[in-house]
């Protein structure tokens, strides 16, 4: 199953009406949390919003997930160690107030951690192409994880900085 | 120490959520926005968001009498927000006069340019935190580089 999620906030058409098309073409299951969008796709089942036991149970259970290139969709989807396909929202066609999303979607493609489509005529062919790719992509999860890997994803720098920050607040206190 | 942890929905909550695990040794209590994404927490107080008037103008009125009903209710010692600005200024302006402390983190979606919760936020900060280096240049000599959620 391929699943679809464009955020809370506005909805994205264009890339809804894309992966409708998509869904026609393919035998593969699409479904979509399409937000206030206007457009309602006809070849898959979709979801204005989801309450997060339904989003982790589609995160869960889909074999590549494809999203709009906000920072939550993304850091709740690299959860599950699956292809992430992100389109960022652009800001010439309204869908954003400035073009961030291409900054940020561009620096995590960096990070070898989304595989990113600007161009909506090439969405089918990533995602055709995932196929073969997405087993490399899985032993190279087994590999880290039993190295460097763990050092990479479990122990964040941000977060034992901040826990520091606070136990010392705590024994001034 | 009892943390109050000030977030907008979306993407500003998925951040916050990432970094829990530094916050959990601690009593806390989370501000947010109720969307379908936050109605399952149970140590929440949702705030309603109140939109723009007809000029364009951010309207805050309510965030703010209910920041101050929240903070007066709970006295936490200390203000973590993840943003955005519609609900973490109110609070941290609100939390700063009551000798709360205040630690913002900028969104990660933010590479190159500072967003507008972390220009208003930065005089009453305690703590102010980016996540890519690139921005500390963006905001003052106070703005530090401790990591990313991811």
């Amino acid at each position: 199953m391929i699943f679809v999620t464009i955020g809370m906030m506005y909805g994205f058409d264009r890339l809804i009406r894309k992966m409708d098309e998509i869904a026609g073409m393919i035998e593969e299951e699409v479904i979509m949390q399409i937000g206030v969008g206007t457009y309602k796709p006809e070849n898959g089942k979709y979801f204005e919003f989801l309450s997060k036991k339904d989003m982790d149970n589609f995160y869960n259970s889909a074999r590549i997930i494809v999203c709009h290139s906000g920072v939550g969709s993304i850091i709740s989807a690299l959860d599950y160690n699956k292809p992430i396909v992100v389109v960022p929202r652009l800001h010439s066609y309204g869908e954003v107030i400035d073009d961030h999303q291409i900054e940020i979607a561009k620096k995590l493609e960096d990070k070898g951690k989304i595989h990113v489509v600007n161009n909506l005529d090439k969405l089918e062919n990533v995602i055709n192409n995932i196929n073969g790719e997405y087993n490399n992509f899985n032993k190279k999860n087994e590999l880290m994880n039993n190295g460097e890997y763990n050092n990479f994803y479990k122990k964040n720098e941000l977060i034992d900085n901040l826990r520091e920050y606070l136990d010392t607040l705590n024994i001034k206190k | 120490m009892k943390l109050c942890l000030v977030c907008s929905h979306g993407g500003h909550f998925a951040q916050m959520m990432k970094l829990l695990d530094a916050f959990k040794s601690h009593e806390f209590f989370i501000v947010t926005f109720q969307s379908e994404g936050t109605k399952h927490l149970e140590n929440a107080y949702f705030v309603k968001f109140e939109g723009w008037d007809s000029r364009g103008k951010l309207l805050l009125v309510k965030t703010i009498l209910s920041s101050i009903k929240i903070l007066i209710s709970e006295k936490p010692d200390i203000i973590i927000t993840t943003g955005a600005g519609e609900i973490a200024v109110p609070f941290c302006y609100v939390g700063k006069s009551l000798g709360i402390k205040i630690i913002f983190i900028d969104t990660l979606s933010r590479i190159t340019t500072s967003s507008a919760a972390g220009r208003l936020i930065y005089p009453v900060a305690d703590l102010f935190l980016v996540q890519w280096e690139s921005l500390l240049k963006e905001y003052g000599p106070k703005a530090k580089y401790w990591g990313q959620v991811i």
